[in-house]
């Protein structure tokens, strides 16, 4: 779809930096945070995902908690046995963009972040946005975005292995 | 080792659906009218027989009737859209397992398949057949790229199977409601197919490690000078 990153912003709107605000700025320190009210994040219709660190994240609002399960038709649904998996890899590229957040304390819009789930890894696509203390300091770290469509995630993998080949295979 | 399922249905759609509702826990065969099902259905191999009662050539009764009279203990499954309690007499002297009515639940017939293949072979009829060991074929390609494109084929297989069966459906002249339900079954299927094939597919590209993937290198990455 050529203008996707377009609909992806439209569709990360005031709502959702209503949201972000209602949590910047409003704490002392982090563990505030986990008492936070965040029933304005829960209904947005993007990914919204909170984290103090990569390996620490501690929110998850309802659209990000669709990643969770495995599509299924509904012949083989069953419910889900094991514990569900989120988990943020541990990547330079991506911790850079975090790191870029924090400093800088200044969102980082069309990003990616790559998540671990319980059936595989997905690229998400979408802005960062740094949570900070009353006094100003990061105390956090909020991603809102889309699951990038699978067609483009096989496409940009095909791509990849292009790219790779041309340069070290028998062409 | 999976046991054989004859499925003898004379629409497509259904069949589509029943293979894939069996496929994960047995080997099924498959034929649309009533001459191949007896056909089939005189081998062997069958460890259960799935049969749609009104079928071209000939119907279900005559089916079960020729299958039966060779293999008593192979049991018979009946679906049916409609069935008059003549018929399902016969079906039932005839041998039959379970009669199950149009439209049925998928996950129950999986049950009846599972509980009635196990009743039917007592571990003294289980026979464990040598499995000659597989030739040594030399890699060509590295293990994850092996593995990815041996992934990307089955991938690509199950959805242009789950196409065809889509092109069944929506090309008839008439789309029945209740081929709705089964369309979205189909492309809930195939979503499955998907997810399950670039998650497997971006963990092993990332497992592989050196990881630099278009998704990161295209992304618009932070300049410390510039203007985010």
């Amino acid at each position: 779809m050529q203008n996707y990153d377009k609909l992806l912003q439209a569709n990360l709107p005031d709502a959702l930096q209503s949201a972000i605000e209602n949590l910047d700025g409003a704490f002392d320190i982090p563990k505030q945070l986990l008492q936070a009210d965040v029933s304005s994040l829960e209904p947005l219709n993007c990914c919204v995902f909170a984290y103090f660190a990569r390996d620490d994240v501690f929110y998850l609002n309802q659209k990000g908690r669709e990643l969770l399960r495995q599509k299924q038709p509904s012949f083989e649904r069953k419910a889900q046995s094991a514990p569900p998996i989120f988990w943020l890899e541990d990547d330079p590229n991506l911790q850079a963009a975090d790191n870029y957040v924090a400093s800088r304390q200044r969102p980082l819009f069309e990003t990616r972040e790559l998540i671990t789930l319980s059936w595989g890894k997905t690229w998400l696509h979408g802005s960062k946005f740094p949570i900070r203390s009353i006094l100003g300091h990061p105390l956090a770290i909020i991603f809102a975005g889309h699951e990038v469509p699978p067609s483009q995630q096989i496409k940009l993998v095909a791509e990849h292995y292009q790219t790779t080949q041309q340069g070290t295979g028998d062409n | 080792m999976k046991k054989n399922v004859l499925l003898v249905e004379d629409d497509p759609a259904l069949r589509m659906v029943m293979r894939e509702v069996l496929k994960d826990e047995f080997d099924v065969d498959e034929a649309d009218n009533g001459d191949d099902g007896i056909h089939k259905g005189l081998s062997d191999t069958n460890d259960l027989i799935i049969l749609d009662y009104h079928l071209p050539k000939k119907d279900g009764l005559q089916v079960i009737e020729a299958v039966k009279a060779a293999h008593p203990n192979v049991p018979v499954i009946v679906l049916t859209g409609f069935l008059n309690p003549d018929s399902e007499a016969q079906f039932n002297q005839l041998g039959a397992s379970k009669i199950f009515p149009k439209p049925f639940n998928y996950r129950a017939l999986l049950e009846v398949v599972r509980n009635l293949t196990l009743s039917a072979s007592s571990p003294s009829e289980v026979t464990e057949v040598p499995v000659a060991p597989k030739p040594f074929v030399q890699p060509q390609l590295a293990p994850t790229e092996t593995e990815m494109f041996a992934d990307s084929l089955s991938t690509v297989a199950a959805l242009a199977e789950k196409l065809e069966f889509l092109q069944s459906v929506t090309e008839k002249y008439w789309i029945e409601p209740s081929d709705i339900s089964t369309i979205r079954e189909a492309a809930r299927c195939m979503e499955n197919e998907i997810q399950s094939f670039y998650g497997k597919i971006n963990n092993t590209l990332f497992d592989a490690g050196g990881f630099n993937s278009p998704l990161i290198r295209n992304t618009k990455k932070p300049h410390l000078s510039g203007n985010n």
